[in-house]
């Protein structure tokens, strides 16, 4: 499978041109184009064991992804059968896309809307963000990919890579994923004060070593400007 | 005349470069700045249509989801510039037309020189469920056409068989046949994969030709901010 991203940074879109066999999973109505012998298939996005509890499990699953974390409940498996096929992905939100190769060794942390797709091997769970997270104005939930295999991410803006070496801080709303190495709580930046005053409301502060990917924007951010702009 | 593309892609504007007496059609509102002997004419149809010919033009533009009024910059005199910005951010293509015919998504048409006609043409009803422009303009004769995407344009080749999402479509030469498909309909109409999909309708293509997608959906950026926004209030 190859992975070539286009229209970088403001508007990003994977082109995947795939091998016999390769399969590759998308949030729903992230598929621009595509070849047309590609398989496509619909999904509950959330996996069971099979048999009815199997679906049941999944649905199960799909809805709480859809309600707790805001993702697609349904998800789209596209199959190649033969060298050469094609399918172009893209968000809905303008910014860029990135790959990122997992293996097992490597298992990253992503914000839950900042998922687009990833390869049939890479295992996509839900994981609790902790009660913290509750306050801290985003998701509760991230999305924790493990696996083997190509994962795609997208951001609101350019996405800014960084290694985090120690310790380091990131605004909420800027967080797009992280290495399974790295942990993190959240903070306020100073005192109460500066918290309730500077406009930069809680952090997480992250620690280890790993790479951090993060959004040069921030969607509350534009919505919040956006609100007052609006006619009454 | 030519048309030169700059600030691509994340903000491009189109430069139209004409001769003494040449004109340029453009979409309403487009005109960012011009040099001041372009004169500025307004009419529903082009020149020697009469003035039924130029009503008939002018109403099937507005089903088309244009303007009723085409405007066109005329450099008297001498040569001149002017250019044109599309409403939303993102990218201008710019195609020489001289044989066959171009098919425009009706919202990404920019501009083009005198030298081509431009007709509504009806997609198929089935394509108003795609959400995306019922009507498409189809752009015939010899010269310049410009036309804008939302994010960046893709050209590509189509041989063969090739499927769009309904709101990814720019523009497609003529020589490709379409046809309106659900999604995931590969091996016939797939009920599940059309509602849960999140894809609805998508286009079909056949044949060879140069076809020109958008790597974002206006719907579904749409969408995405609508649901942060509060309520409308009538």
């Amino acid at each position: 499978m190859k992975i070539d991203i286009e229209s970088r940074p403001s508007y990003g879109m994977a082109v995947v041109t795939m091998n016999d066999g390769d399969s590759l999973v998308a949030e729903s109505g992230a598929m621009v184009a595509m070849s047309s012998e590609l398989d496509v298939r619909t999904g509950f996005n959330g996996t069971g064991k099979g048999g009815f509890l199997g679906w049941l499990q999944a649905a199960v699953t799909a809805l709480l992804r859809r309600v707790l974390a805001g993702e697609s409940m349904f998800v789209n498996t596209f199959s190649a059968s033969a060298d050469g096929q094609q399918v172009m992905l893209a968000p809905e939100m303008v910014g860029d896309v990135e790959k990122v190769r997992l293996d097992k060794d490597r298992v990253i942390t992503v914000q839950a809307t900042s998922y687009l797709a990833s390869g049939k091997q890479v295992v996509v769970d839900l994981v609790w963000g902790g009660f913290q997270m509750l306050f801290s104005g985003e998701g509760a939930f991230f999305l924790k990919c493990s696996g083997k295999g190509p994962l795609l991410i997208n951001a609101y803006g350019a996405i800014e890579k960084v290694e985090v070496e120690g310790a380091y801080v990131v605004d909420t709303g800027h967080l797009v994923a992280f290495e399974g190495d790295l942990t993190w709580r959240l903070k306020k930046v100073g005192g109460w004060k500066s918290t309730l005053l500077s406009g930069e409301g809680l952090v997480m502060e992250f620690k280890g070593d790993g790479t951090l990917w993060l959004q040069t924007r921030n969607l509350k951010s534009l919505v919040s400007w956006l609100i007052p702009q609006l006619p009454k | 005349m030519h048309i030169e593309v700059q600030h691509a892609p994340a903000y491009a504007i189109a430069i139209a470069h004409l001769d003494a007496g040449e004109s340029v059609v453009a979409e309403g509102g487009a005109m960012v700045s011009m040099d001041s002997h372009m004169k500025l004419s307004t009419s529903a149809g082009g020149e020697g249509d009469g003035v039924l010919g130029g009503l008939m033009k002018g109403l099937k533009r507005m089903v088309a989801g244009e303007s009723f009024f085409q405007n066109r910059f005329v450099a008297e005199g001498a040569a001149g510039h002017i250019t044109f910005a599309p409403t939303l951010q993102g990218d201008i293509a710019v195609h020489e037309l001289s044989q066959g015919t171009l098919i425009i998504q009706s919202s990404s048409f920019l501009c083009s020189g005198t030298g081509i006609e431009l007709d509504a043409r009806w997609g198929g009803a089935r394509s108003f469920f795609g959400g995306e422009g019922l009507i498409m303009l189809k752009a015939t004769g010899t010269g310049p056409v410009a036309f804008n995407s939302f994010g960046g344009i893709k050209e590509i080749p189509v041989v063969g068989d090739f499927v769009v999402d309904t709101g990814h479509i720019v523009a497609f030469e003529d020589s490709l046949e379409f046809n309106i498909d659900s999604f995931g309909s590969s091996g016939g109409f797939n009920l599940k994969s059309f509602f849960l999909g999140g894809e609805g309708l998508v286009c079909h293509f056949k044949g060879s030709g140069r076809l020109w997608i958008q790597t974002r959906n206006t719907q579904g950026f749409g969408t995405l901010l609508g649901r942060q926004l509060p309520p409308r209030q009538s």
